[in-house]
């Protein structure tokens, strides 16, 4: 990869209050448009690794670069540049149950800033590209959880961040949802969006045969370029 | 910081208090009273201190001479009372002038006659000024020894007595004062943690999406700083009213010499508008920083 390091962690590690490790020295860099799928059984690390990168989560010791910041020293008001540009989405989705599809993705941009003209000219816009216009006016609990998930990453990107991050994204959908909801992120990766996946499926990473980032105990111990979900040499 | 967002601020800040309208109104009625309380104290205060200071501005005192003595055995006192140090003037009031004053300023003339008959109960009088208001004690004191002289008055006692019970609902005052203000800033974070509990999941997506920390926060403080505001407005009309009702009553005790001032008032409402605020603002401060995370 030539493209520059858009994120850069240098011997990060992170212990929580109760002692429990989330990362153990780790080390690594992603490039500018890589799709990276974090691997490993639960406690592994994986969503440490996604807090860190959002400043959900400070590093005990060490040093998270993203674009060329420190975000370790970042101040609670600077916080939200960082997010604006990062997306997140969950495996729960994290919708607004008393708002509709079209409103959710609209109450993300209100709370931005953005104008009601530019609300109403880029939501539907951002809807087709998750491909839910037909289901805007829906409730979340009258979709299905994929059509939540596709929600749910729509609202991700309405700052067109050149990160999204995305923990166990197919953990609550069907196989062949989560297959669409591939599709989904693939999109979003070939326009240059950095993808960081944490996932349990390893249909999909067999299949999208990326880079694998496997993480055992808070160490990486696999960093493999077009890797499986096992490792194989 | 712009109008439009302080638009959606209030605009939010309403929505917060609808969704909460009991917890609200309490929390509104409760500044109110605390704020009330607060100004009244102030005004009773203030105008405690103004009855004061023109009742210690008085340079005079007042000599009574014992009944017993002859008009004549009364007039030798005068020469006495002259050679007092930093006695300025004597003046002589005689029974029927001291009569004559009090029924002008009392009325009452056929009850006194029925009483006494032409009795005159009233005592020979001096009025001494003397140099300067410091110096009446000393006066006051020698002019006691005096043989004849049964009592002197002077404003001194008085300004003396009042002083020590203003001092006392000075600092009992401010006990409570602060006492009230730790209640309201109390039930404003309350309200305002409900609120912030009831938002909890949009707040999340605002953290999220990379809202500003003034954005999530903005609502929320304007809502404590509108309790407070709407507490102080109520407490205010209350107050001016009762300012009013009770000033139309001191005015008629011209012994009290207090009369109403709009001055004093709009003061006190200005005070009660920028503590109603204040509390307001640091209650909704206090719940941000304990429960919302960044």
């Amino acid at each position: 990869m030539n493209q520059p390091a858009i994120v850069r962690l240098e011997n990060v590690t992170k212990v929580y209050g109760n002692k429990t490790i989330g990362l153990d020295h780790v080390t690594t860099n992603i490039h500018k448009g890589e799709f990276v799928f974090l691997i490993g059984a639960s406690g592994a690390g994986k969503s440490t690794f996604l807090k860190l990168l959002f400043r959900e989560e400070k590093p005990t010791s060490g040093k998270i670069y993203v674009g060329n910041k420190n975000i370790s020293l970042l101040k609670a008001k600077e916080l939200n540049i960082l997010r604006k540009n990062i997306g997140v989405v969950f495996q729960d989705f994290r919708l607004l149950e008393d708002r509709t599809a079209y409103e959710n993705i609209a109450y993300a941009m209100e709370v931005l800033g953005y104008s009601k003209k530019d609300i109403i000219d880029r939501v539907p816009k951002i809807l087709k590209k998750v491909g839910m216009i037909h289901r805007q006016d829906h409730y979340p609990q009258q979709l299905s959880g994929g059509e939540q998930q596709r929600i749910a990453i729509g609202r991700a990107i309405i700052n067109s961040p050149k990160i999204l991050l995305a923990d166990e994204p197919s953990g609550n959908v069907d196989p062949s949802t989560a297959v669409e909801i591939m599709d989904i992120f693939k999109e979003i990766n070939s326009v240059g969006t950095t993808i960081i996946m944490a996932t349990h499926d390893r249909f999909i990473v067999d299949q999208l045969a990326k880079r694998v980032l496997e993480l055992k105990k808070g160490k990486i111990t696999r960093d493999q370029e077009g890797g499986r979900y096992t490792y194989e040499s | 910081m712009n109008l439009k967002k302080i638009g959606y601020f209030i605009n939010q800040a309403l929505k917060n208090m609808a969704r909460n309208k009991v917890m609200s109104i309490s929390t509104v009625l409760t500044v109110s009273i605390s704020l009330f309380i607060v100004g009244a104290f102030i005004i009773f205060i203030l105008n405690a201190g103004i009855f004061i200071k023109t009742q210690s501005d008085k340079t005079q005192l007042s000599v009574f001479v014992d009944t017993n003595y002859t008009e004549q055995q009364a007039l030798a006192v005068e020469d006495k009372l002259k050679n007092i140090a930093d006695v300025e003037s004597v003046t002589y009031k005689s029974k029927q002038q001291a009569m004559d004053e009090m029924i002008s300023k009392q009325g009452g003339a056929e009850q006194w006659k029925q009483l006494f008959g032409d009795d005159n109960p009233m005592p020979y009088t001096f009025i001494i000024t003397g140099s300067d208001n410091t110096k009446l004690e000393a006066i006051s004191a020698d002019a006691s020894k005096i043989e004849g002289v049964y009592k002197v008055d002077f404003a001194k006692d008085l300004v003396n007595k009042l002083t020590g019970i203003v001092n006392a609902v000075r600092i009992g005052g401010i006990v409570v004062v602060i006492i009230l203000f730790l209640i309201a800033i109390f039930l404003i974070s309350t309200t305002i943690k409900l609120s912030l509990y009831a938002k909890r999941k949009e707040i999340q997506v605002m953290k999220y999406v990379g809202s500003s920390n003034s954005f999530i926060q903005g609502p929320f403080l304007t809502s404590g700083m509108l309790l407070g505001f709407l507490g102080a407005v109520v407490s205010s009309v209350v107050l001016a009213l009762s300012y009013k009702f009770s000033m139309d009553k001191a005015t008629e005790i011209q012994f009290l010499n207090l009369s109403f001032n709009g001055l004093q008032i709009a003061l006190v409402v200005v005070l009660l508008l920028i503590s109603g605020i204040f509390v307001g603002a640091l209650g909704s401060y206090l719940s941000l920083r304990k429960y919302l995370e960044v």
